[in-house]
């Protein structure tokens, strides 16, 4: 073979070659892309889907907390001011004591059309709505609750708040349910990079591992998955049950 | 005939250099954050080396050490760039040692030829498989994360395919020229070969500078 052979015979090589790698590459990388674009789109579904039926649950819940308020307090302030009434039958200087129980009753009134109205609701940040929960207990006298909030505030997107609340609304309500703790204490700290809430009772706990897997928990733990939040529940036979949840602020666009 | 192709072909070549530092100056604001901001330094620094080495040539009748010069430095600062770019710690380690490997070469070579004449083949071929290497671990790692999908936006991405282009074309070309030939005109064909590579290489640079967005 002469030189010039070789020569043409290189040149053949190289632009085959050449070729050859541009095509890879061109196809490896729009593969890649696209599965990468229904990654993104299939976590973007899951999320949207647990968001709606956290909203749902939410909704639910906000409802059979009215029907408990009315009937817990402002049910029982009503009776009252009916038992009073019919007393103050007789003795009508008693009546004053029928208009307190009655004002009393009005003021729960006003603050639980308050909590209830829509719009309020949608306005509430994680804190706010976390509050208002706890000041609930403490006034309905489920449970002792104490709610400390230490840091700066960091505005979490609305959609991520309304899950992590749920994921706490559904350790509550078990921890009311079940557990039979007389004190609550929850505390939310913002550190700097991250969101770390830590709620913890004082009641008889559970051991099992059975039910660490039931549906609630399931339910807290995959939520706390699409967010992209750790979350960890810890329980020891009598002696409480803690949850903590870590959220690293805004890790990746959703 | 050949003659005007040939210093046509020349001064393509030349205003594709150009180009490539002009556009590298006019969207310096992009990627100014970056390592990549040395990169116009090294594109300043290949056009003055590629026009002045043909008038060193016709004065001292060598140039040789200027090309030796120039491609230690390119390689140098390229293993710089994408041990800056990689995230893995085992990636990072190896272009360390790709550096070692790739100095030892060099210095070995230095000794042995005479660089003032000759060229640095050895450390030429280490280099430019190192570099291809460090490409192929960018895009390994480009490619299990998200960045994947701004890609076309990605300045470094732009500057290694045009690298990889060209080296991979390159090495070869090196090669035969120096094992096979005796006379010069046979690889004309290769030369062209050569400056095509160059144009696509300095292609790829121009539309990085141009689509890349900052970050």
């Amino acid at each position: 073979m002469d030189q010039k052979e070789i020569a043409g015979l290189v040149t053949v090589i190289i632009v085959l070659v050449l070729v050859t790698i541009i095509i890879t590459l061109f196809t490896v990388f729009v593969r890649r892309k696209n599965k990468l674009l229904e990654e993104q789109e299939r976590t973007k579904k899951a999320f949207e889907k647990e968001l709606s039926e956290t909203q749902i649950e939410i909704r639910e819940e906000t409802l059979r907390n009215i029907s408990w308020e009315l009937h817990d307090n402002i049910g029982q302030l009503m009776t009252l001011a009916k038992i009073q009434a019919q007393m103050a039958k007789n003795n009508p200087e008693n009546l004053d004591e029928v208009t307190d129980t009655i004002g009393k009753g009005i003021t729960e009134l006003r603050t639980l059309s308050k909590l209830i109205n829509p719009e309020a609701l949608k306005s509430l940040n994680l804190i706010e709505a976390l509050n208002l929960e706890i000041e609930r207990f403490n006034r309905l006298e489920f449970i002792k609750s104490t709610f400390v909030v230490t840091g700066n505030q960091y505005d979490i997107e609305n959609k991520k708040g309304v899950i992590i609340f749920r994921i706490l609304q559904e350790f509550f309500s078990n921890t009311i349910k079940h557990s039979k703790a007389s004190n609550l204490n929850v505390h939310v700290e913002y550190k700097k990079d991250r969101l770390e809430i830590s709620a913890k009772d004082d009641g008889v706990g559970f051991s099992s591992d059975a039910d660490f897997s039931g549906i609630g928990m399931k339910n807290m733990k995959n939520r706390a998955k699409v967010i992209g939040a750790d979350l960890n529940i810890t329980s020891e036979k009598d002696e409480g049950t803690a949850l903590k949840l870590t959220y690293e602020y805004e890790p990746n666009v959703i | 005939m050949d003659e005007l192709f040939n210093s046509t072909f020349q001064y393509i070549l030349l205003s594709f250099y150009g180009i490539a530092v002009f556009t590298a100056i006019l969207f310096y604001g992009k990627y100014k954050h970056t390592v990549l901001k040395y990169f116009v330094w090294i594109l300043i620094y290949t056009f003055i080396n590629e026009v002045s080495a043909k008038y060193v040539y016709y004065w001292l009748e060598f140039n040789a050490i200027m090309y030796n010069v120039y491609n230690t430095v390119y390689f140098l600062y390229f293993f710089y760039v994408f041990w800056n770019f990689i995230k893995s710690k085992t990636y990072k380690k190896w272009i360390v040692y790709s550096v070692i490997l790739f100095l030892a070469v060099t210095i070995v070579n230095v000794i042995t030829i005479n660089a003032f004449h000759e060229s640095l083949l050895y450390s030429y071929i280490t280099g430019a498989c190192l570099i291809i290497i460090c490409i192929i671990l960018y895009y390994v790692e480009i490619l299990s994360d998200s960045r994947v999908l701004h890609i076309k936006e990605d300045l470094l991405f732009w500057i290694s395919i045009g690298l990889l282009l060209f080296y991979v074309g390159y090495i070869p070309i090196k090669i035969s020229r120096s094992f096979f030939t005796t006379n010069m005109d046979v690889f004309v064909t290769l030369y062209n070969v050569q400056r095509a590579l160059i144009i696509v290489m300095n292609c790829c640079f121009i539309i990085g500078f141009v689509w890349t967005k900052k970050r």
